[in-house]
């Protein structure tokens, strides 16, 4: 390809470097020297007049050693497994649905659900947690009144207030918001699938279903992967859902406390606890390694695998 | 023969009950979606009296728009009672610029990665996309040190280079993927003809990105308008973005607690967001079709 190519194209292009130059100066001075700053300063830790000093791995021991330290960031950790699985297993299946239908021969007010599904992702994520907060809420909520119309009643628990409750509950609520994401990218997925192939399937006696489970379904698995990959990304990242609802302290004790949380009390300090940029750089120099393991997951493990199936 | 017409009577009879299943699944979705939406409308137009005795879901007895103004001209934010006027202009103010410049620096970057393949282009365009990978937390602090040493912290040019340094690994993204599938050809052949890489750029490859820009401006806006962590974490005062003050409004403590006036106040947080999608929002399946993100 570069061979084939002559004249000026082929040498090195210093106009287009030029061209380049204020997306990768601004890109590195910003992005990527933050970024290794802030690894460095992990291993740093600050004395009461704030100079600080090179500590090695002394950060880490502490994270992962010091009881209380490993008592909070395991259990963050976990609470954001739970937050990511609950998304995985709900929102993607439930977006992949969506789509399905969505793109269905003859669906009646097609753009209306499609618009109307899509819109919560819009919105931001403090409106969605104050107005589920409201919706859920047994003094003034509806959610018991609705349950009491289909027959569920009994079914009713102040769901957000409860330890055991509460953080599956943040995460259908999140789930609620985002499902448009994974069923729009889906859906565009599906339009793009020749028409051909379908028809073909079609002339055979093939229904929707089988169409769907055996022609169309393999095509998207790039889609679906990438969703995946997006849902990991967004959800270990997460921060400001359970920052509305709950407040830094992630409450009911500490039960919805996920990494952005922890990150955010380590950083700015809580109560009675000073905050500690060293300490905070810590824990995101972590939350950048769990999402860095994941993103390697899935270009080398899942993307190459894919990409061999699809040629 | 009497076989295939039983066949497809049988045939019909479940695609009948299919099309009534998928009607009344999409049904339950669609009051599953809208339901908070009534609660946000209606209860911004009731008073606090109709509130106490009501039902969230009913309507308002009549229409009522005193929440909206106290929540835009007179609600308490902290200790400041503007409403949420000064914040919401604070986000335009954020907004429209990052977005603007964001969208410009992304294109050029995707289209000189794209059609002017270099040793390097994929090197550059890795690093960059790494960057979507990165935690807003993990750069914050380095991040609030640079806006103090280039004089800009808690301001709203602060926060426009914040919003663009982190927008643009996604706009690469989006214009570079796009850019991939529009022939080599049409830029060989410019070039020939004598076209300098800006002209390409502004004369062949802008006309043709009108799917991907609308794409770009819908994500973009809504990133931008919607962040909470940047704007919690490098502003104060009356600098805040509107997402932060709409917070503090509706977890201020002191005194009755006004639901009319918070969800007025976070129908007008929303309505950029929703305005952008309703004027876009057609566009934006195709553009995502057209090739915006792929695997």
């Amino acid at each position: 390809m570069k061979t084939t190519q002559t004249g000026w194209l082929g040498r090195f292009p210093w106009h287009i470097a030029v061209f380049l130059a204020p997306a990768v100066l601004i890109y590195t001075l910003f992005m990527i020297y933050p970024l290794l700053d802030s690894i460095r300063l992990s291993f740093f830790t600050a004395d009461d007049s704030g100079a600080i000093s090179y500590a090695g791995f002394a950060n880490y021991v502490t994270i992962l050693g010091d009881p209380e330290w490993r008592a909070s960031f395991l259990n963050a950790l976990y609470n954001n497994l739970v937050f990511f699985l609950v998304h995985m297993l709900v929102q993607n299946p439930v977006g992949l649905l969506l789509a399905a239908l969505l793109s269905l021969p003859r669906l009646r007010l097609r753009s209306t659900y499609r618009t109307l599904i899509f819109m919560p992702t819009m919105l931001s994520v403090v409106i969605i947690g104050f107005v589920w907060q409201l919706i859920l809420s047994p003094l003034w909520g509806i959610s018991e009144t609705l349950l009491y119309y289909v027959g569920l009643v009994d079914w009713f628990e102040p769901w957000l207030g409860q330890e055991n409750t509460a953080l599956v509950t943040l995460s259908l609520i999140s789930v609620w918001q985002f499902v448009g994401i994974p069923m729009i990218l889906i859906y565009a997925a599906l339009l793009l699938i020749p028409e051909d192939l379908t028809e073909a399937a079609e002339i055979d006696g093939a229904n929707h279903w089988h169409i769907f489970w055996h022609i169309k379904l393999p095509l998207i698995l790039p889609t679906i992967a990438m969703v995946s990959i997006l849902t990991f990304i967004a959800n270990f990242n997460a921060f400001d859902l359970i920052y509305a609802v709950k407040g830094a302290l992630a409450g009911p004790n500490f039960s919805t406390d996920i990494m952005g949380t922890l990150f955010y009390r380590t950083f700015f300090g809580f109560q009675l606890q000073l905050g500690s940029p060293t300490m905070g750089a810590t824990v995101a120099t972590l939350m950048f390694l769990v999402i860095l393991v994941g993103v390697l997951f899935y270009l080398f493990g899942v993307q190459r695998r894919l990409r061999r199936y699809a040629m | 023969m009497a076989d295939s017409i039983a066949f497809t009577s049988d045939r019909t009879l479940w695609h009948r009950i299919g099309r009534i299943g998928i009607y009344t699944l999409l049904a339950v979705f669609a009051f599953y979606y809208i339901m908070p939406l009534i609660v946000i409308v209606s209860t911004s137009m009731k008073d606090l009296d109709e509130i106490r005795t009501g039902h969230l879901l009913s309507l308002p007895a009549q229409i009522n728009l005193d929440a909206w103004t106290f929540a835009w001209s007179e609600a308490c934010i902290g200790v400041t009672c503007t409403g949420l006027k000064p914040y919401f202009w604070n986000s335009l103010a954020m907004a429209v610029p990052a977005v603007l410049i964001s969208i410009m620096l992304g294109a050029i970057t995707g289209y000189a990665l794209t059609k002017f393949r270099f040793r390097g282009a994929n090197v550059i365009f890795a690093m960059i996309l790494f960057g979507c990978f990165i935690p807003f937390q993990v750069i914050l602090l380095p991040m609030a040190t640079s806006l103090g040493y280039l004089g800009v912290a808690n301001t709203i040019p602060g926060l426009v280079l914040v919003h663009v340094v982190y927008g643009l690994p996604f706009t690469t993204l989006f214009f570079r993927n796009y850019y991939v599938n529009i022939p080599d050809d049409l830029v060989k052949a410019a070039t020939i003809d004598g076209a300098g890489f800006f002209t390409i750029f502004w004369k062949i490859m802008l006309p043709l990105s009108l799917p991907i820009i609308v794409v770009t401006i819908i994500w973009q806006f809504t990133q931008i308008w919607n962040d909470f962590l940047f704007g919690a974490s490098f502003t104060s005062g009356g600098n805040q973005p509107v997402t932060v003050a709409l917070n503090n409004l509706v977890n201020t403590t002191t005194g009755v607690k006004r639901y009319n006036v918070d969800m007025a106040a976070a129908l007008m947080t929303a309505a950029p967001t929703l305005l952008v999608y309703i004027f876009a929002g057609r566009y934006f399946v195709r553009g995502l079709t057209a090739g915006a993100v792929k695997g």
